[in-house]
């Protein structure tokens, strides 16, 4: 009885032990009561005014540690008024609050994403992450189309990519590969673009006057190439 | 460390219960104070400098006064011839100084106040200390001492003694006199002896002297008293004179005259009265003023040792305590102060409950010698009622203080006495010729010729009783003894004759004689024939020798009335012719003896009546101490003493739940009412359990701090705060001697705290409560210690948990009030 009894309090020891190591080794994620709530704005200067708003539509948002963004640690889904939480979050510890979400049509369909950190404590557990146009997550270009004359931004101007300079050279949009028409904010935005370089035309019919300007880019496998285009 | 701190906390408790005060005693010997826990190291300062009361100092002084008065009175009396003897041994006048110094001391013991008067202090003595150094000796010292400790088994024992102050001084006052007058190097030697033998041969020779001239004058012969007495009075002269008797030259040292006061005026050899064996008179030698039965009863060793004992004895056993030796743990002792009715010297300490570990003690101080105390068990819940203690040692008695204190003086007045016998038989032994002038003369009282006839007839009557062989004849006759002459007879005024006559009762007719004179005896002197025989044996026989035996044929020699008045007349005329030459003889004696009497024989019966003759003790001192070698403790009880009742582990009874204990004192509760056989002195009572080593409870814990748990219910993990408040279970182990769960008193004791390990009864497993608890009273419990409760780990991925592990981290201190699982149940309303 007595040896029963000292085997079981060692392999009651033993368990204790074992069970004390493996959760010494754990980094617990779920550790305080705390959570952190916010609602997601959209910055969009493309397709809107560039203002700041609230993002009014549903789009995944998650959460991870600042110090391990890729283990994204829960995802959630914002209200349809952008509104967002995470929960038994563990204070003191700082997280990334990451979305990503597309906006616009056509040519200007691109992605909005935003990465906010915040540091969990008991002051400060909401925030407002703002969806910005993001250059990482495309490739393309962005020019920004004015008149020489008077600097303003020119709507409508036709941007004919090439990708032959012979071709370029007749300085006729029909030969273009594609083309794409600046909208009333004066950009012209073109993505998913395949790496490489092109020649481009750009012409704005104005009455009788015709407004060109001749240019080249060279696209990089990934990033927006930002330029402004001055018409003469 | 909080464990520690409490431990300190509570040792240091215990340990300031434990510590005393030290033995000390008040002025009657009572043992004073909690004497609970002292030993051998604190009794210096216990007895304090306690004098004799002012009570006792009265009466001693009043016993000194009668004693110095006494002696003032017989040196003055001049029936013992004691000033002549004293002048002759220490010269002319030395008595009266030796009076007036009597006279002064006792200005000062008839004085009441607490200074000496001047007229006694200032005076100049030569036989007695001064007043104040009387006062320092016996009323200015300490009258109590501690003996040292005895050690016993179990228990050590420490005597306070009482002494007697003066019967010290006199052992002290002997040593000094007998060392200033060389009287130790004294011995009982044959030159002692032999002087006895002068004296005692001196006083025989004197005595058959005495006898002599009685036997010369029987026959009424005048002797030749200067040749009678001349050889005597030679040999008196030589020793009142002789100034080389060895024994008239001890008694002239100053020693016997500063021991005067003590015997009351009268020389003694031994003061004291008693001696060692070595310096006894041997019993053997001659005293001429003791019969032999008498010097066996007087010089007996065993007497003497006895008185002897009694002397040496100056301290007596007062009180004796005794007390635990440091160490035996076994055995819890309850200490009762008989002085205070027995009540218990700190009944903080009585419990109301104990266990059966220990044995039991009951120790009670103070206890009265006379008083004896049993002690039994009252198991109340039992059928038996039985005593199984055993007292230890008892107290016994001791004689009063005053018992020793007059033995000396007793002894004394012993003597006296016996020397008053020796001395009134002296007086009887010797003829007595002052106070009996006129024996002859008496005969003539009764005058024959006046007598009326009824008077003559009863002389006739009587002489008819005499010669009784002829009474038949005279009646016969029917001469002048008629009948009815007898009838008239007055029997009131005969009385006393008859009386005479019938008192003989012996036969006449056989010694006709005798009877004869007899009568004429009982006539002159109108007493006892018993006692003439004896008194006035020396005129009897004168008349037997010179007057019955020659006139036996005339002596009432009648044979009518008629003849009957000439006849008495001629007898009386007869009778007084010799009685007249007795007279002449007597008055010549008289002479003689009354010298021989008035001067020498008191002189010599002051010597010869000194019927003590054994050297005084010689008492050797220890130096710094007041004591003597010889010095004894009264083998009698103490007056108080130490009464102890104990019980061994063993000898417990079984374990009901009440038990009392009683002590029963032999003193009846009121003597008045004759009742009171069973006098309950002490009585407490206990529950009586055995102590619990583990036990149960169950309470609500309130842990202090706030936590949280988790739980994965319904997918994700969940945090949620836990519960402050929860029902636990747990085990308690009592590990400083077990909780003795009866007694409810709320002394804290450190073996109610244990430690203590619980279980929530909610999720039992995943909160545990390990700590310390205290039970207030037993079963009634606070606890604290700290919370520990289950906690996991969870690893998240994308809204998954990937991985968890689970430990118990401690929540923080908990509190706890708990019950015992009984009361526990009754209280949540599972048991009614």
């Amino acid at each position: 009885m007595k040896k029963t009894i000292i085997i079981l309090l060692h392999l009651l020891i033993i368990i204790v032990i074992i069970s004390c190591k493996k959760y010494s080794n754990i980094q617990s994620d779920v550790n305080n009561d705390l959570y952190i709530f916010g609602r997601l704005h959209i910055q969009d200067s493309i397709n809107d005014n560039g203002t700041t708003r609230p993002l009014l539509k549903e789009i995944p948002v998650s959460i991870s540690y600042n110090n391990n963004p890729a283990k994204i640690l829960y995802t959630s889904k914002t209200s349809a008024d952008g509104y967002f939480s995470f929960l038994n979050l563990t204070k003191g510890a700082e997280y990334i609050i990451s979305a990503e979400t597309e906006t616009g049509t056509g040519d200007f369909k691109t992605i909005f994403s935003v990465k906010t950190n915040i540091l969990l404590d008991n002051t400060k557990n909401s925030l407002t992450p703002i969806l910005l146009f993001d250059d990482t997550k495309q490739t393309g270009v962005l020019f920004t189309i004015k008149d020489n004359a008077s600097q303003g931004l020119i709507s409508g101007c036709n941007t004919c990519f090439f990708s032959s300079r012979q071709l370029w050279l007749t300085d006729t949009c029909a030969n273009s590969l594609f083309t794409v028409v600046s909208n009333a904010n004066g950009l012209a935005l073109k993505t998913n673009m395949l790496p490489g370089k092109y020649y481009l035309l750009f012409q704005k019919q104005a009455g009788s006057l015709l407004l060109t300007a001749r240019d080249s880019v060279i696209i990089n496998p990934a990033g927006i190439i930002r330029k402004d285009i001055k018409l003469f | 460390m909080k464990h520690l701190l409490l431990n300190a906390i509570l040792i240091l408790y215990s340990i300031s219960g434990m510590c005393q005060n030290k033995l000390s005693f008040d002025s009657t010997g009572r043992v004073k104070g909690t004497p609970v826990g002292f030993n051998n190291n604190v009794n210096s300062g216990a007895v304090a400098n306690f004098r004799p009361s002012p009570e006792e100092k009265r009466r001693l002084k009043k016993d000194l006064v009668i004693k110095f008065e006494k002696a003032v009175d017989n040196l003055k009396d001049e029936k013992y011839n004691l000033k002549v003897t004293y002048d002759i041994l220490w010269g002319a006048g030395e008595t009266q100084k030796i009076i007036n110094e009597y006279n002064k001391f006792l200005i000062y013991l008839n004085d009441t106040t607490t200074i000496i008067p001047a007229e006694a202090e200032n005076y100049s003595y030569t036989t007695l200390i001064k007043p104040s150094d009387f006062e320092r000796r016996i009323f200015n010292t300490s009258i109590y001492t501690e003996k040292e400790t005895l050690t016993g088994k179990e228990y050590d024992m420490r005597q306070l003694l009482i002494a007697n102050p003066y019967q010290r001084f006199l052992l002290a006052y002997l040593q000094e006199t007998m060392s200033d007058n060389e009287l130790d190097k004294v011995k009982m030697n044959i030159e002692y002896k032999q002087a006895w033998r002068d004296l005692e041969k001196i006083y025989s020779e004197t005595i058959v002297a005495m006898a002599k001239i009685k036997d010369t004058l029987r026959p009424c012969v005048v002797p030749d008293c200067d040749t009678l007495f001349k050889d005597l009075k030679t040999r008196l002269k030589e020793l009142t004179t002789n100034r080389n008797n060895y024994i008239l030259q001890l008694l002239k040292k100053p020693f016997y005259k500063k021991w005067l006061w003590f015997n009351e005026g009268f020389l003694i050899m031994n003061p004291l009265g008693v001696t060692t064996n070595e310096r006894q008179y041997p019993a053997t030698e001659k005293i001429s003023q003791l019969t032999e039965s008498e010097k066996v009863l007087i010089l007996s060793a065993e007497q003497e040792d006895k008185i002897l004992d009694s002397i040496l004895t100056t301290r007596k056993i007062k009180n004796e305590v005794l007390y635990p030796k440091p160490g035996n743990t076994n055995v819890d002792r309850y200490y009762y102060n008989g002085a205070l009715g027995y009540s218990c010297i700190n009944p903080t300490d009585l419990p109301n409950a104990r266990d059966n570990r220990k044995g039991i003690a009951v120790i009670a101080y103070n206890v009265p010698g006379k008083e004896k105390l049993d002690f039994s068990f009252v198991l109340k819940e039992s059928s038996g009622l039985g005593t199984v203690a055993q007292s230890i040692i008892d107290a016994g008695t001791t004689g009063s203080l005053s018992t020793i204190v007059s033995s000396a003086a007793g002894w004394t007045e012993s003597f006296k006495k016996i020397n008053e016998h020796l001395n009134v038989k002296g007086k009887v032994a010797f003829f007595d010729p002052i106070n009996a002038p006129n024996i002859g003369i008496a005969l003539q009282k009764k005058n024959f010729s006046t007598a009326k006839p009824k008077d003559q007839t009863i002389s006739m009557i009587i002489m008819s009783e005499f010669t009784k062989a002829n009474r038949n004849d005279f009646m016969q006759e029917k001469t002048l003894f008629q009948k009815e002459v007898l009838d008239e007879i007055d029997l009131d005024q005969t009385k006393e004759l008859f009386v005479i006559i019938n008192e003989r009762k012996y036969a006449a007719t056989k010694n006709s004689d005798l009877d004869k004179l007899v009568f004429i005896n009982a006539y002159l002197l109108k007493a006892d024939p018993k006692k003439c025989n004896t008194c006035f044996s020396l005129i009897e026989q004168c008349l037997v020798d010179t007057f019955i035996i020659r006139d036996r044929c005339n002596v009432l020699n009648y044979e009518a009335q008629k003849t009957l008045d000439n006849d008495v007349e001629s007898l009386l005329k007869r009778v007084k012719c010799y009685t007249d030459k007795i007279d002449e003889c007597r008055k010549e004696f008289k002479v003689l003896y009354k010298e021989f009497d008035e001067e020498y024989l008191p002189k010599l019966k002051a010597f010869i009546s000194i019927i003590k003759r054994s050297l005084p003790p010689v008492l050797t001192i220890e130096k710094g101490k007041i004591y003597y070698n010889e010095e004894k403790i009264s083998k009698d009880s103490a007056q108080f003493g130490t009464v102890i009742f104990q019980t061994n582990k063993s000898s417990l009874p079984a374990q009901p739940k009440d038990i009392t204990y009683q002590v029963t004192s032999s003193l009846p509760i009121n003597p008045a009412d004759g009742k009171g056989s069973a006098n309950i002195v002490i009585e407490h009572s206990f529950r009586y359990a055995k102590r619990t080593w583990i036990d149960f409870s169950a309470g609500l814990a309130y842990s202090v701090a706030d936590y949280s748990i988790k739980s994965t219910e319904g997918g994700l993990p969940k945090i949620s705060e836990g519960d402050k408040f929860r029902p636990i279970a747990g085990m308690h182990i009592y590990p400083f001697g077990g909780m003795l769960k009866v007694d409810d008193r709320l002394k804290p004791q450190l073996n109610r705290v244990s430690f203590f390990l619980g279980l929530g009864l909610t999720k039992a497993l995943e909160n545990f409560y390990p700590g310390l608890s205290y039970d207030i009273v037993p079963g009634i419990r606070v606890l604290v210690g700290y919370h520990l409760y289950k906690d996991t780990r969870y690893s998240i991925l994308n809204n998954q948990v990937i991985d968890q592990a689970s430990s118990y981290r401690g929540s923080g201190i908990f509190l706890s009030l708990s019950l015992e699982p009984k009361a526990f149940a009754i209280l949540i309303g599972l048991i009614k």
